[in-house]
């Protein structure tokens, strides 16, 4: 179980993360849900030790080397290939002997120069890194973004079959079908807070909720004609 | 008035950038201009060829000049022959400097090389990264060295081809020289600052992090550094002496980059920063108590991302 007790997070006066107390089920895929700069970011950068926070986070010590991240938009040198940022990664989990050809799901041109992959291969190439790691928590910040149709199917499997071998999955989408595709349970961070979590057999629930509160009530604010 | 709004801005960018790493931004300038005047001093009073040395360092400020990103932005915002102007004014400014120690020297050919060395170089349009990606020897050690050596080949290529005119016109002065831009290149390879993910993905401890990052910068500089310094003990076997000099104090000046950098983390390298590895360059006995020190520092900095 991962445990969050009284987790804050500040930026100058800008308060994002307000006292969080929440609780996480370890081998099970969780999605978080929540507006644009509601935090989920921040509170995935906290969860793996990059952010520093007040609070507590219990059920991760000593598994720094076993979480794998991968970011909203992953950071490429210019001068790198793809092959080289795939080694890089491999390198600093100690992981050396690896056919990374063999492992190559995405099709990648993994000796091209990264920074010139479009947003969709980018994120494609940084999954691929966090998956050849071998990790054993993952967390993956809007992985769907800019990718293809087949890849965001292909993504939607691995991230079903992480579930199925057991591995923790954090997992933060704007495409609710994705989620409630994949996800064992929903977390939806608003105001700086989490509700309670809402299991798969509330999703459809929880899926018209939003539609209710996200699109019915704006579309009232606004004028066509 | 969009020339003087163009360099009235990048004044200010610059002023802002000097504040940020937490002094005056007319106390960086001075700072500057004595690191500045610090490096030429210590470029002539090589014994061989130093003008040429000189001209090497003025290429490699030149070419760190030059932004394909920037320069597409200006010439969308303010046309292409407006661009070529701007870029031929930084240049003739940033060889000035260069161009009047020089002067100052007594080297007036190459005054009016550097003069023009920096008008071309206005001229030449940044390209922009395509086609296939140069292949490195490197590439089984990512990021510094493969990086490194595609952005810096020219100057590698130079070098090399310098030191093989020395050892033919029996130059020992020359070669050691370029021994020495060479370690001074191999540093700046640790330039490029990485993202905080880039060192928290390692599984290891900052003291383990370090020492893996200061071995592998060792091991690959020396690979780049061990032809000359072969070719330069074969053919001065005499001045082995400086030669052994040289190389200590360019790996240990490597060291001192490598934990600079990670002392500022995420952060750029500031003035301090910059200021503590040049006193270790000038006064080598002071790495005894600075490495430590060094290490110290950059092994605390990195902690709360290595757990």
């Amino acid at each position: 179980m991962i445990t969050i007790e009284g987790l804050t997070k500040i930026y100058g006066d800008v308060t994002v993360l307000h006292g969080i107390h929440h609780h996480f089920e370890m081998g099970k895929v969780h999605g978080i849900i929540g507006a644009n700069g509601a935090g989920k970011s921040t509170f995935f950068r906290c969860l793996t030790g990059l952010e520093k926070y007040s609070g507590q986070i219990k059920g991760l010590s000593g598994m720094h080397g076993a979480i794998g991240y991968l970011p909203t938009d992953p950071f490429v040198f210019k001068r790198i290939t793809g092959r080289e940022y795939l080694r890089f990664h491999c390198l600093a989990r100690n992981i050396r002997d690896i056919d990374i050809d063999k492992h190559n799901a995405f099709d990648l041109p993994l000796d091209r120069y990264a920074a010139q992959y479009s947003t969709g291969m980018l994120k494609k190439l940084a999954l691929t890194a966090v998956l050849l790691q071998r990790n054993e928590v993952f967390i993956f910040d809007e992985p769907f973004n800019g990718v293809d149709l087949e890849s965001n199917m292909l993504i939607t499997a691995i991230i079903r079959r992480l579930g199925e071998q057991k591995k923790t999955v954090f997992l933060a989408s704007h495409i609710y079908a994705t989620l409630s595709g994949s996800c064992d349970f929903i977390h939806r961070l608003a105001g700086g807070k989490f509700e309670q979590p809402v299991g798969t057999e509330d999703f459809h629930a929880l899926g018209l909720q939003l539609e209710n509160e996200m699109v019915s009530t704006k579309l009232d604010m606004l004028r066509f004609g | 008035m969009v020339f003087r709004n163009y360099f009235r801005l990048q004044v200010l960018m610059l002023n802002r950038r000097i504040e940020e790493a937490g002094v005056p931004f007319y106390v960086g300038y001075l700072i500057a201009l004595v690191l500045f005047a610090g490096v030429s001093i210590g470029v002539f009073r090589l014994p061989d060829y130093p003008e040429y040395v000189y001209l090497v360092l003025l290429a490699t400020v030149l070419a760190g000049m030059a932004h394909y990103e920037k320069h597409r932005y200006l010439v969308t915002a303010l046309g292409a022959a407006r661009t070529v102007q701007i870029r031929v004014l930084e240049n003739l400014f940033a060889s000035l400097p260069f161009a009047g120690f020089l002067a100052i020297n007594g080297y007036f050919e190459t005054c009016s090389a550097s003069l023009l060395i920096g008008t071309a170089s206005g001229f030449a349009k940044p390209r922009r990264i395509t086609g296939g990606p140069l292949p490195t020897p490197f590439s089984k050690y990512p990021f510094e060295f493969p990086m490194g050596f595609r952005k810096y080949l020219p100057v590698l290529a130079g070098t090399y081809l310098l030191v093989a005119y020395a050892c033919y016109a029996d130059r020992f002065g020359l070669g050691l020289a370029m021994l020495t831009v060479l370690f001074f290149v191999c540093s700046a390879f640790y330039s490029p600052l990485e993202d905080r993910t880039y060192v928290w993905v390692h599984q290891c401890s900052p003291t383990a992090f370090l020492i893996k990052k200061i071995g592998t910068g060792l091991a690959l500089c020396a690979a780049v550094t061990a032809p000359i310094a072969i070719a330069l003990l074969i053919f001065f076997p005499e001045d082995v002496g400086w030669l052994c000099t040289v190389v200590l104090l360019g790996l240990l000046y490597l060291t001192a980059v490598i934990m600079a950098k990670y002392w500022a983390f995420p952060h750029e390298v500031n003035l301090m920063h910059v200021l503590v590895v040049s006193l270790v360059v000038w006064l080598p006995p002071l790495y005894l108590v600075f490495l430590p020190f060094l290490f110290q520092r950059s092994r605390r900095n990195l902690k709360q991302l290595l757990q």
